[in-house]
């Protein structure tokens, strides 16, 4: 618990704590809290139908479930990787638990999509606000994950960050427009039949 | 210590808030009430809500999505209506060559519900209104149609297609074992017999009596039962000739049937109108199944195999 406690208000020194400890089970399951808060969140603010809702809830939580776990794993091997090559030293185990870590701000996703009610009309305005503040606090507690688990320094712990972020949005930049002018020639050929 | 209070403080909160939001997502339509549903809340002075009955009227669910303009939730709006003070008029938009027969009755009995809780109720027919779309419109206080709409269209239609020469040319038989003898009554694949085709006719003319009665009922005081026995023979008007016929009581457009139905109830100045909303998401979902739907051999398997009586006009057969 303190090890939460300290890892929101003092990510430096809980990291170094990381390192020691190992806490893989408590990452494991502030990844699961943040993203089933993160998915009740949005359909708290997004207003979808009430059964278009429940499938999200089952089965499309079960999919981002797996969808982030999966991520988490890739997402740290190349970090690894890319901290490596930057002349970083430090575990890839660590970086995976403290990257887990990172992942407390999103458990606050469900109350502040409760509070946003308040504004009425401008509820998804004020919870996309949220939104952004907890991803940039995400973010700066995996740099700071970074820079402290393989002891680089500010500036090669943002590039090592953002290198496979700028890679992997061009691929799904490229992928997207591929899936689209697949999607087009495929209603194409159902219209034509 | 006080470390360990302020984590379990805040992942309480967030556990309950967790909680709190499955059970608003499942059980109380929230935030989707204000797409869909009528705004009970947000009427600040009387309002008048429109209905679009927009396509071939059915009942249809997909995927456990709401099918576009499907009768049941127009069903379900329609009780919302009713149930709501503000509202004190409805306009029906249609837009329908007719539909199935059950879904048609159904709309027809709840807007009588709304008419017998003390509101008003005009149809607006904008290209087309004809079998079961006049049929819901005889329900309603007053007709509005466009003067180029198609109205009428008064009967029942019952169509089976004979596949018999067909099968006979590709050498398909099919041999039928059935436990009573109209069991494959409307048979694809054989001729129908004379007494099938007089048992069908009562049938037809059953429903056609309920359509009949439903329309001497809606215009009474315009059109004697004999009027009205005269032009339902399945044939169709133009909205001016439907207005001389007496089918119809004004010739006019949407703007027109909100006028008529702000004198009606009332209202004083502007009223507040209620439309319904889609949500983009259904939108999206309910084009693409429909595209999907319109496009597939499962789709024409279903139209195939579709026997139904229906009030609506088809100008194919």
């Amino acid at each position: 618990m303190e090890l939460i406690y300290h890892f929101l208000f003092d990510p430096v020194s809980s990291i170094r704590e990381i390192k020691k400890v190992r806490p893989c089970l408590l990452a494991g399951s502030i990844v699961i809290l943040a993203t089933v808060s993160g998915t009740i969140g949005n359909l708290l603010v997004t207003g979808l139908a009430p059964d278009i809702a429940k499938i999200s809830l089952t089965l499309g939580l079960v999919i981002k479930l797996i969808s982030i776990f999966l991520l988490w794993l890739i997402f740290t091997s190349i970090l690894h990787f890319i901290a490596e090559g930057l002349k970083g030293e430090g575990e890839v185990s660590s970086l995976f638990i403290s990257l887990g870590f990172s992942f407390i701000p999103g458990i606050l996703l469900t109350p502040l999509a409760l509070i946003s009610h308040i504004f009425g009309p401008l509820k998804v305005f004020i919870y996309l606000l949220f939104g952004v503040i907890i991803l940039i606090w995400i973010v700066i507690l995996q740099v700071l994950a970074l820079k402290e688990t393989y002891q680089l320094s500010y500036g090669k712990a943002c590039l090592a960050f953002v290198i496979p972020i700028c890679i992997g949005g061009i691929s799904l930049f490229v992928l997207g427009i591929l899936s689209l002018l697949t999607l087009i020639s495929f209603i194409d050929s159902l219209l034509s039949f | 210590m006080r470390e360990r209070l302020i984590v379990k403080l805040i992942l309480g909160i967030c556990i309950l808030s967790m909680i709190i939001g499955i059970y608003l997502v499942l059980t109380k339509e929230h935030g989707y009430k204000k797409t869909i549903a009528l705004p009970h809340e947000s009427l600040k002075k009387e309002g008048i809500a429109v209905i679009k009955i927009y396509g071939p009227i059915e009942i249809r669910e997909r995927f456990g999505v709401r099918y576009l303009y499907s009768s049941d939730w127009i069903v379900k709006r329609l009780k919302k209506i009713r149930e709501n003070k503000k509202i004190k008029g409805v306009v029906l938009r249609i837009n329908s060559p007719g539909g199935t027969i059950g879904a048609t009755q159904e709309i027809y009995k709840q807007v009588l519900q709304i008419r017998e809780a003390g509101k008003k109720v005009v149809a607006s027919i904008g290209d087309i209104g004809t079998s079961g779309a006049y049929y819901i419109a005889c329900a309603t206080d007053k007709i509005v149609a466009n003067p180029g709409a198609i109205i009428g269209n008064i009967g029942v239609i019952f169509a089976i297609p004979n596949l018999k020469s067909l099968l006979d040319k590709v050498g398909v038989e099919f041999k039928i074992i059935k436990s009573g003898e109209y069991k494959d009554i409307g048979s694809y694949f054989r001729d129908m017999e004379e007494k099938e085709r007089r048992l069908l006719q009562e049938v037809i003319d059953s429903a056609y009596n309920q359509f009949y009665k439903a329309v001497v009922k809606g215009r009474k005081g315009v059109l004697t039962e004999n009027e009205v026995k005269e032009l339902s023979d399945g044939r169709i008007f133009t909205g001016v000739q439907a207005k001389e016929a007496g089918i119809i009581d004004k010739v006019g457009d949407y703007e027109d049937s909100i006028r008529l139905i702000t004198k009606l109830c009332g209202i004083k100045g502007k009223p507040q109108i209620i439309e319904e909303e889609i949500h983009p998401f259904e939108l999206i979902f309910g084009k693409f199944e429909e595209m999907l739907r319109h496009n597939s051999l499962a789709y024409l398997q279903e139209n195939v195999e579709k026997v139904r009586l229906e009030y609506r006009y088809r100008p194919g057969f």
